[in-house]
């Protein structure tokens, strides 16, 4: 429902709308000009319905609690049953305890749920909080985690990017491990502020891109670089003081850190076990 | 101290709730692709008026075609908005566009007015077998 033009609160009679259809009169399309002066009235009548609601009388707890305990006496009396009016009365009084602390308890529960939606937004995944929480043990998300394996192959499977790495930066950043086996073909392209070295490596039915790109300054870092993803949770690995970031897009999984001034991305048909592995054996000495 | 207690734990409840609702705007800007991994793109001011626009886009897997289909560059006019000054295509830069790859480069100069300011949209694509993608980016703006 769309107004065109100013109408006073008596012309539109907003008081005979819903509260639901006054909000509808909020909206303005994008690209019109918002009429103030319609959403000043609409305003003042949801305003004004809000503040009804609140005006309620008051409840006398402590009255009430009386009128009910002497409904109740005068029920027991009527039911033959005043001689066991104690024991009746300590009964509500457990069953007034017991609903408090169901109260509690689904207001605790609500929370909870709220929290898990909404700080997933942020990144966190309070689930999984909750399952390091019970485990037997303990223990941050880090090196731990990772593979300690380190069964470096006898044949560098990055040699080619490697070699190119280390033209531009002495940093650890390729890795040492290599989840399956897989042609290499690195480029080096020389950009205005940076040197981006991207590795493809692929196998018959699989394939996954490395890209190290070295920047003239840590400033540069990040500034311009959009990584895409799906909305799952982003999964933090920190090693050697550097935080690692293995997110989803889709189907395919990859992982992106900096350190110092490089900025590395793995991503492609890869688990987030190969990558954890893979990430791992960048630090292997 | 009961009273203090309970207190204390409606606070904290209070306290949770308000920070669970505004976080979910984030989440909204998550965006995933099946043909993109990774973009970067900006201007680069290199003297007496002239400019650099240069992107640079990773794929998920390997396209028949990769790059930019357009790139168009905006300039800041005397009354404060911009306008569209000039549109590149495959048939103006050969390189905008590259074949079977998981990257794509491209570093496009304009000769510009100093001291105008500029910014440029990339509109990237990819290709594969079974289908395309596009996908819209706007640069920082410099002054030339």
């Amino acid at each position: 429902m769309r107004v065109n033009g100013h109408k006073h609160n008596s012309d539109l009679m907003l008081d005979r709308l819903s509260t639901q259809e006054l909000e509808r009169l909020l909206y303005t399309p994008e690209g019109e000009e918002p009429d103030t002066e319609l959403i000043s009235d609409v305003l003042e009548v949801i305003m004004a319905r809000e503040a009804e609601e609140t005006d309620a009388p008051a409840v006398d707890v402590d009255a009430a609690w009386e009128d009910f305990k002497e409904r109740c006496m005068e029920q027991d009396e009527a039911c033959a049953l005043a001689d066991e009016e104690p024991q009746n009365k300590k009964l509500k009084t457990g069953n007034h305890s017991v609903l408090v602390l169901l109260r509690r308890f689904a207001a605790a529960v609500a929370v909870l749920i709220l929290m898990c939606g909404t700080a997933s937004a942020f990144g966190l995944d309070i689930f999984h909080w909750l399952a390091s929480w019970t485990a037997e043990t303990f223990r941050f998300s880090g090196l731990d985690d990772l593979p300690i394996s380190q069964d470096i192959p006898e044949e560098d499977p990055y040699q080619d990017l490697r070699a190119a790495v280390a033209e531009e930066t002495d940093l650890p950043v390729v890795p040492t491990r290599a989840p399956f086996e897989a042609a290499e073909e690195v480029t080096v392209t020389q950009r205005l502020d940076s040197v981006f070295i991207h590795g493809e490596y692929k196998s018959e039915d699989k394939e996954y891109t490395i890209s190290v790109i070295v920047y003239d300054s840590i400033d540069l870092i990040g500034t311009d670089s959009i990584f895409l993803k799906d909305d799952s949770i982003i999964d933090r690995h920190e090693i050697n003081h550097i935080e690692h970031y293995v997110m989803k897009n889709y189907d395919h999984f990859s992982c992106v850190w900096h350190n110092e001034n490089v900025q590395v991305q793995i991503q492609g048909s890869l688990t987030p076990e190969d990558l954890e592995s893979m990430i791992a054996s960048v630090y292997w000495e | 101290m009961r009273l203090a207690i309970q207190k204390a734990g409606t606070l904290f409840l209070a306290f949770l709730m308000i920070i669970a609702l505004f976080p979910t705007a984030q989440a909204a800007e998550a965006r995933a692709s099946y043909y993109f991994s990774r973009f970067e793109d900006s201007v680069t001011a290199l003297g007496n008026g002239k400019i650099a626009v240069e992107f640079d886009v990773v794929s998920t897997h390997t396209m028949t075609t990769l790059g930019a289909s357009t790139v168009y560059i905006y300039e800041k006019q005397s009354d404060g908005s911009y306008e569209k000054v000039k549109t590149y295509t495959r048939a103006t830069v050969s390189n905008m566009l590259q074949s079977n790859t998981t990257h794509a480069y491209c570093c496009i100069t304009y000769q510009g007015k100093a001291g105008t300011k500029y910014y440029a949209v990339v509109n990237y694509y990819a290709k594969d077998a079974s289908g395309y993608e596009n996908y819209k980016c706007t640069t920082n703006t410099v002054t030339a």
